[in-house]
């Protein structure tokens, strides 16, 4: 089945082309094609007509090859940068969770064993004061 | 480089036959192909693709680690 070529970015074209080089291919370099910049804003070579010329064109040439190329190192360290940053964000998050986590259960704890104290207390002064009041009593008798 | 091929008269004997309409690549197209093919070698480029539309008649050039260069049949040649 033919690809939607048009629904495809021009990284994808080029990937597509450069893997598929059959008669019906060649559409996925047109649509690359129709989306060129116009030729007011792009650099044109005309035939050159003397030797300086053509050293003067090839001058340009190399600078539009190093201008294209550094362009995309920087788009790729972007990308790595992008990736970078999405990587250590979900590590943050994981650990957030981890550390919540490991907190709320601290906590749990920690609130289990007050309370556990307060009744073992309450539970004490409770006995005390009815063994003092039957002391009392048995006194009294 | 060129300068002797380019002011030749060249008759051109390469031609695409495709439903009906026969493409021919032109004389100038075909030195200007020459001219970005020698340059991308001449900067260590790799030529990955290298076509011509017979529907067309425009060349497409892929090189490099993104070089696109499109040789019209008869208009200058240019980066994408």
């Amino acid at each position: 089945m033919k690809p939607n070529f048009e629904a495809m970015s021009n990284k994808e074209l080029r990937a597509y082309a450069l893997t598929h080089r059959g008669d019906e291919d060649i559409e996925a370099l047109r649509v690359l094609f129709s989306r060129r910049s116009s030729d007011s804003e792009a650099t044109l070579f005309y035939l050159p007509k003397t030797q300086e010329e053509e050293q003067q064109q090839f001058e340009l040439f190399k600078q539009i090859v190093s201008k294209i190329e550094t362009k995309k190192d920087f788009h790729n360290l972007e990308e790595e940068l992008q990736k970078e940053r999405e990587l250590e964000e979900k590590i943050r998050q994981k650990l957030e969770k981890e550390i919540e986590e490991e907190l709320r259960a601290k906590i749990e704890r920690e609130l289990e064993d007050k309370i556990r104290q307060k009744l073992e207390e309450e539970i004490e002064e409770k006995l005390r004061q009815k063994i003092e009041k039957e002391k009392d009593q048995e006194t009294q008798s | 480089m060129v300068g002797k091929l380019w002011s030749a008269h060249t008759d051109y004997s390469i031609h695409v036959t495709i439903e009906e309409s026969t493409i021919y690549p032109t004389a100038q197209q075909a030195i200007n192909c020459l001219i970005v093919c020698q340059w991308l070698s001449n900067c260590y480029k790799d030529i990955h693709l290298f076509r011509f539309d017979a529907k067309t008649g425009v060349v497409y050039i892929l090189a490099g680690d993104n070089l696109e260069i499109i040789v019209p049949p008869n208009d200058p040649w240019r980066f994408l």
